[in-house]
């Protein structure tokens, strides 16, 4: 019986921890309105610390291992985040914040020993930076299920990814934060304004390249990197949303437009994935 | 007077027939004993001189155990060990051990289990790709067993151990394998300690290693 718990607790911890403090913050925030700002800035990213730590335990400082940054650098994209949502900032320091966040993740997720140390670090924090003006942009003036919907599947996406090529732990964490982001979907279903914003993307674009990319650097499968590509380009889906034909649809039908295309482009890479993960040992029964 | 000429000469005869005795008939023999006196020498030496091993990756095996879902134990090796030891069996504290595992080496014989082996999950095998020992301190413990301690680095983590290493013998094995030396050590730890705690309870948290270490003299 305790052996099932333990095992129980394995697998559906990390998913329901996540998805009840992300919820719950939504709510609070909501209730107290325009003062809850800075708080809705911090769901995703205290769901996300919250499945972290059952996944892993309680931080060290420094991180023994690269791919632990992801709790420090998601701290710190929560405070960029908290920074858009108390009042806008200018488009520079916008930026400004963007690449720092990037640069920093490009420093610190990428092995010291990887080969070609400096493609590596600058193509991390180069797809980052893009990641995240492009979603700044695009979600600047949206809020609610047709942010965070397709970025729920595009996480779906990405933990399958992961999980194919070999990395049960990061796919966890990419599942937590899909949880998340299924919570923020609920909330905005049951109350479109209290859902997510642009100052959640900040936290989504670390976890997304910093999943993908930990996944793919510390992977001794044969998943190739364009699978990890797609599936973090997924969440860009988000422009057909932006677009005045997907608009005229309006509410729940452009969600489901953004969605559905999320996850094809999402399930693309999930096939390439599985075909890796077949060619490794067709008859392999393990996992 | 006859006579004494033949007692003089019998005399002399037999004093170089004595001599010829003592004198060396056949160089070769004397080559082919002064020889094996030198691999007398050369064996008692072993065992008073301290003498540096290089481990052979061929002949040497790391292999280990941990329990599954708690019913039972699977296996899994490393193909590449590396490293030295030295040898001085009248004097242990002068003894070094100083062994590398390639932990991308990781074979459990079913391909998906080895890459999550070695992923962030377990092993980590990409940020750190070897497990080591190196001894502090070694003293005899009985006939052929010696306690070493020393420092095992695994998972980035170095924490000090103390194994019983079982010395299992030395020879010259000629020319094609030189002077070997060999030691074998069965020791178990705790993954936790070394910051591998993923899936426990599906995987048991010892793990025991075993290792069969020979090395060639240099």
């Amino acid at each position: 019986m305790a052996e099932r718990l333990r095992m129980l607790n394995t697998i559906v911890l990390p998913v329901v921890a996540p998805m009840l403090v992300c919820g719950a913050v939504l709510i609070i925030a909501w209730r107290l309105r325009d003062r809850g700002r800075l708080i809705r800035a911090t769901a995703l990213g205290l769901g996300y610390l919250s499945c972290h730590i059952i996944v892993d335990g309680w931080p060290a400082f420094p991180p023994h291992e690269t791919w632990q940054w992801l709790f420090a650098l998601v701290v710190g994209a929560m405070v960029i985040g908290g920074l858009d949502a108390v009042g806008r900032q200018p488009l520079i320091l916008r930026v400004i914040g963007a690449a720092v966040l990037a640069g920093t993740s490009g420093w610190l997720i990428v092995l010291a020993n990887q080969e070609h140390l400096w493609i590596h670090r600058t193509t991390v924090a180069a797809l980052l930076l893009l990641w995240l003006l492009t979603m700044q942009l695009i979600t600047s003036r949206s809020r609610g299920a047709s942010v965070s919907m397709p970025l729920c599947v595009a996480f779906v996406g990405v933990s399958l990814v992961l999980v194919l090529s070999g990395n049960a732990k990061l796919a966890q964490l990419a599942g937590g934060a899909a949880a998340c982001l299924g919570a923020a979907t609920l909330v905005a279903w049951w109350r479109a304004p209290a859902g997510f914003g642009c100052e959640s993307i900040a936290v989504a674009g670390v976890l997304t390249i910093g999943l993908a990319y930990s996944g793919y650097s510390l992977s001794f499968s044969n998943v190739p990197a364009w699978a990890y590509l797609v599936a973090v380009a997924a969440p860009l889906a988000v422009w057909i949303g932006a677009l005045p034909q997907s608009r005229k649809l309006g509410g729940w039908k452009a969600v489901t437009l953004t969605t559905l295309i999320t996850l094809v482009i999402s399930g693309i890479a999930v096939v390439r994935a599985y075909i890796a993960w077949r060619a490794d040992s067709a008859n392999d029964p393990y996992l | 007077m006859k006579i004494r000429v033949v007692l003089v000469s019998l005399l002399a005869g037999a004093t170089v027939a004595g001599l010829a005795a003592f004198s060396p008939a056949d160089p070769q023999t004397t080559n082919t004993q002064t020889t094996n006196t030198q691999t007398t020498n050369t064996q008692a030496t072993n065992t008073q001189a301290t003498e540096t091993y290089k481990v052979d990756p061929v002949h040497t095996t790391a292999i280990f155990r941990i329990k599954h879902l708690g019913v039972t134990y699977f296996y899994g090796r490393f193909n590449e060990t590396t490293g030295s030891f030295t040898l001085n069996t009248n004097n242990p504290s002068e003894m070094f051990f100083d062994v590398q595992i390639k932990t991308q080496s990781l074979d459990t014989n079913a391909t998906r289990r080895n890459n999550h082996l070695k992923s962030p999950d377990f092993f980590n095998a990409k940020q750190f790709p070897t497990i080591s020992f190196k001894s502090k301190s070694v003293q005899s413990s009985g006939e052929n067993t010696y306690t070493v301690s020393g420092d095992m680095t695994l998972h980035g983590v170095t924490k000090p151990i103390t194994v019983q290493m079982e010395f299992v013998g030395q020879g010259d094995k000629g020319a094609r394998f030189g002077y070997r030396a060999g030691f074998d050590v069965t020791f178990t730890i705790k993954r936790s300690d070394y910051g591998m705690n993923y899936m426990q309870g599906m995987l048991g948290d010892e793990v025991t290693i075993m290792v069969g270490l020979e090395g060639a003299r240099q």
